[in-house]
């Protein structure tokens, strides 16, 4: 209970801080390309080894009905409304959360947030704020890149077999979309990123004194992050077929 | 302070590039929904629209024109549907088109075919209503299978009667096949057949006896004698014709022989 008033509390700081004068700019626009622009290559290759490897997996059992046609379809769908920003958040939360739950933790440990704080400085709205913020927007740029990939692996997955046309693959693939499928599932990245950060940051922030805690900060800055994802997808399948369906 | 500005420039092109990516996404998934494009609008009124859902395509001529925009109870017994369909095959659309409620493949969506008017007709205008055909009614024809199943039942059983009595040796095919009796009683006919065309043949040779005898007879012998001589006087009577008509065929023949050797003698 206490852990949860203080995640509160912390959240309370947080918001507080957003709209408090001295926006930090540059370390926010530091922080997007670290959480950004440093994950992509990874990012790139996950999405694009999922489309590949969910096609190949699929197709011949689709084959075997005589709907090979749908492969396209059914990978998008499942693609960009579940696999692409559940696995994509979960790689980033392993990257992001905890180097940012690290880099807290350790700052925590040799006191340079106290210094900030005696300093009157804030960290909160140095530290905190930058990186959550960054992560919040960053992850579902993230996610859309790899929701591409995963298509165009998926196409590469298709043509190791039979040849389709990238014209056709895609046009199928965007004729089984609808907006139901695309705008809930930019908006949850959202609260992924901001779950990542969230709990990066208070992990780190809320690190004890000792050596040994950076680590344990890190580590379960992971671990929370993952389930905070899991836990938030569940919802927002709730909510998405309370409100489309 | 150069480094600070290369990763800004970085994460500019990266959140620009993903925010173009999703605008396409977004745009190619609003194409397929006809969101940018000048559409129109027709209606058609079903008894039953058969599982028909909004968002269903709308063909013509095998091709995607539109989609199906909404489905709404008029009645208890009537459903609206509305197409929104391109303007670009508006002119092609002409009044007296008719909606039909089909099914894509096998396992596919149900899928609204349109099928053109009369040629010489105006074309269609927004908000138009088209004739509309209710689909085939599975629960109705499933109906009538039972009842041609149920008819079946009683063929068979009825056939099952037949095979039964056969092998019972029951009515007349039974009997056919399977009494004893009926075939007993047919080789005895036979047999008596068999004595019957003995004693004929013996009764034919005693009458041919007679007659041979009565030949000889001397009330009936100038009779016969008679016969033969008028016989024998039409045969010669024939013999003479034959001769005659060989001899008329030799001289024409001659003539024809001679009259061509004439002609060659000319000539030369």
């Amino acid at each position: 209970m206490e852990i949860v008033g203080d995640q509160v509390v912390f959240t309370g700081q947080f918001a507080r801080n957003i709209f408090r004068d001295g926006f930090e700019w540059g370390e926010f626009l530091r922080q997007c390309f670290i959480v950004g622009y440093r994950s992509i290559g990874l990012v790139a290759i996950t999405g694009f080894i999922i489309g590949f490897v969910l096609t190949l997996q699929t197709q011949p059992t689709l084959k075997d009905f005589g709907a090979e046609s749908y492969v396209p379809g059914m990978v998008s769908i499942s693609i960009i409304r579940e696999i692409g920003p559940v696995i994509i958040a979960l790689i980033c939360a392993g990257k992001i959360a905890s180097s940012i739950g690290a880099e807290l933790g350790s700052m925590k440990v040799t006191e340079q947030i106290d210094a900030m704080e005696v300093s009157s400085a804030n960290p909160v709205q140095y530290l905190v704020v930058t990186r959550i913020l960054a992560c919040t927007l960053m992850v579902p740029l993230l996610t859309i890149m790899a929701d591409a990939l995963a298509l165009l692996g998926g196409w590469v997955g298709v043509n190791i077999q039979d040849h389709v046309s990238a014209t056709l693959f895609f046009r199928k693939s965007f004729a089984a979309l609808e907006f139901s499928d695309v705008i809930p599932s930019v908006v949850k990245t959202f609260f992924f990123g901001y779950a990542i950060g969230f709990v990066g940051c208070y992990k780190g922030y809320h690190s004890s004194r000792g050596t040994e805690s950076v680590g344990r900060a890190a580590n379960s800055a992971v671990v929370s992050a993952s389930l905070w994802i899991i836990l938030l997808d569940a919802i927002a399948v709730q909510i998405t077929n309370l409100i489309y369906y | 302070m150069q480094q600070k500005t290369q990763q800004k420039i970085k994460v500019g092109i990266f959140a620009t590039v993903m925010l173009g990516l999703l605008l396409v996404g977004i745009f190619l998934i609003g194409r397929n929904k006809s969101l940018f494009q000048n559409t129109f609008v027709l209606y058609g009124t079903f008894k039953n629209v058969g599982g028909l859902q909004v968002g269903n395509n709308v063909r013509f001529v095998g091709i995607d024109v539109g989609t199906v925009e909404s489905i709404d109870i008029l009645s208890d017994t009537t459903a609206r549907v509305a197409l929104r369909i391109k303007e670009k095959v508006k002119p092609f659309i002409k009044r007296g088109a008719v909606a039909g409620i089909s099914t894509d493949g096998l396992m596919g969506d149900k899928l609204i075919t349109l099928t053109s008017g009369r040629e010489n007709a105006t074309p269609v205008e927004d908000e138009d209503t088209i004739h509309a055909v209710d689909p085939m009614d599975y629960d109705k024809v499933l109906d009538r299978l039972s009842g041609v199943a149920e008819n079946a039942e009683v063929i068979t059983e009825q056939l099952a009667g037949i095979a039964i009595q056969i092998n019972e040796g029951k009515g007349s095919i039974g009997r056919l096949l399977y009494s004893d009796s009926l075939a007993t009683t047919l080789e005895g006919t036979m047999t008596e057949a068999k004595k019957t065309v003995k004693s004929i043949r013996k009764g034919s040779d005693g009458f041919s006896e007679n007659m041979e005898a009565l030949k000889h007879n001397f009330l009936l012998r100038g009779y016969y004698k008679r016969k033969e001589k008028a016989a024998k006087k039409e045969a010669e009577e024939q013999q003479k014709e034959a001769e005659k008509e060989k001899k008329e065929s030799g001289r024409k023949k001659k003539q024809n022989k001679d009259s061509a050797s004439l002609k060659v003698s000319k000539e030369q």
